[in-house]
């Protein structure tokens, strides 16, 4: 009979594991810190980036085969909300006109040549999620060769779902909002209180009911419920006014400081197949 | 000579297929994937480990290089920190290759053999990615909310592709 451990595969096994320890690591820490990846990475990244990209077509038309269908299914209700939401739009649209061409005017008086709310945009396809059930990931179809890069800001029509982690020549990887591992990077934040805003980053995911955890909060006050969360722009990194979610309750009073309020994100992560990357001008 | 290089070509280019299609079957199928309970189609690791039950008997070197090639680009392209399945995939050859010793290669078999693997899998890619800070979900959450429904999901896989790549695997060995 075989022995089930020989001496020589118990020292491929030691090896291995010493070297699995000290590359994953290396490469934590080397990505964490680079602006883009290794050459090697990079270029396995986008040959892979081209295979995926290939096999995608067929794979988005199925997809998009059965969504048209639930569309199609809810295309009365749909339309009839749409309809009551279109006229309230044209108004706001308009008064959104006047205020930006003053706000414009305000900022030549002013001579604030950029502020934390301009921003470039790029648009991409989301090539795939990261097969994990430990880490929640996008590979996105736009690289440094489209002006991305590491920790730009990524968004969706209804509000913030991450930023740029990874930076390719043509694809990019995007660490989401609801990942919040050891090493992910916080969201600075704000909300209005009834008397001040309060200032603090999104600290947590909670998965059972889908809620992003604002924690770290530099003020204490009543937050109603409802009240719309957005980026502060403090930080430097992401731009100030992107809009994350509402408030949902506030939780964990211990001697009377609310430890953390709990946030339904606008975006649903779960679903996105296109995304904006912004950059801050 | 032709019927060579077809037998050659069909475990790569499988493997390669299943790498992409876990990637785009995971955006595709995101809403019930990714929800409260997070689960993966391992295909790459099914292609694997049938790869191994049906075809490696005679190609253990070509076996563990694709492992461990596939499992590096893998990491790079899904996770984007290298060095967790560059050798968590050979190690799962490895322990199929030496279950096959002890057990027969029948349904019953095969299936508990990938369970085995499939625990290792989540087990080590999990502590894989606690050493590389990439994990958002605490080792209990892990536990209760992922672990079982992901072992359920690929068990399933795994019964239902099972006849099918046999079939394939045999179709492409016998024809001539």
């Amino acid at each position: 009979m075989r022995k089930f451990f020989s001496s020589r595969n118990l020292v491929i096994l030691v090896i291995c594991l010493v070297l699995s320890i000290g590359l994953i690591s290396a490469t934590a820490a080397m990505r964490s810190r680079r602006a883009r990846p290794t050459l090697i990475q990079r270029v396995s990244n986008d040959v892979a980036g081209f295979g995926n990209t290939v096999l995608s077509v067929p794979a988005n038309g199925v997809g998009g085969f059965f969504s048209s269908v639930r569309d199609l299914l809810n295309t009365y209700q749909e339309n009839n909300y749409l309809k009551s939401r279109v006229h309230r739009l044209n108004s706001t649209e308009v008064q959104n006109q006047a205020l930006k061409s003053e706000n414009q005017q305000l900022k030549k008086q002013l001579k604030l040549n950029a502020t934390l709310t301009d921003y470039n945009k790029i648009n991409a396809t989301v090539l795939n999620r990261t097969p994990s059930n430990w880490q929640q990931q996008l590979i996105i179809n736009k690289g440094s060769l489209a002006g991305v890069k590491k920790n730009m800001s990524v968004v969706v029509d209804q509000g913030l779902v991450g930023r740029i982690s990874e930076v390719n020549a043509t694809n990019s990887k995007v660490e989401l909002i609801t990942d919040s591992g050891d090493d992910a990077s916080r969201f600075a934040v704000q909300v209005a209180g009834e008397k001040q805003t309060i200032n603090g980053l999104i600290s947590g995911y909670n998965n059972a009911n889908s809620e992003l955890e604002m924690g770290n909060l530099t003020a204490n006050d009543k937050i109603k419920k409802g009240t719309p969360v957005m980026t502060s722009g403090l930080g430097g990194i992401t731009p100030k006014g992107l809009y994350v979610g509402k408030v949902t309750s506030v939780s964990g009073t211990a001697g009377g400081t609310a430890s953390q309020i709990n946030i339904k994100p606008a975006a649903d992560t779960k679903t996105i197949t296109a995304v904006t990357v912004i950059e801050k001008k | 000579m032709k019927k060579q290089i077809r037998q050659q070509l069909l475990f790569p280019s499988g493997l390669i297929l299943a790498f992409f299609l876990e990637g785009i079957i995971m955006k595709l199928f995101s809403s019930s994937l990714a929800g409260t309970f997070p689960m993966v189609p391992y295909l790459t690791l099914l292609w694997l480990i049938d790869g191994t039950l049906f075809w490696g008997s005679q190609h253990a070197r070509m076996l563990y290089w694709a492992a461990f090639l596939m499992g590096a680009w893998y990491d790079s392209y899904f996770i984007g920190v290298i060095g967790i399945y560059m050798f968590i995939f050979p190690l799962v050859v490895y322990v199929t290759r030496l279950l096959l010793v002890y057990v027969d290669e029948n349904l019953i078999g095969a299936t508990m053999i990938y369970l085995i693997d499939i625990i290792i899998v989540l087990l080590l890619g999990y502590a894989g990615g606690r050493i590389g800070h990439l994990v958002y979900f605490s080792g209990i959450h892990f536990m209760a909310f992922a672990f079982g429904p992901t072992l359920g999901l690929n068990l399933i896989l795994f019964l239902v592709l099972y006849y099918p790549i046999k079939r394939l695997f045999e179709f492409i060995n016998n024809r001539s």
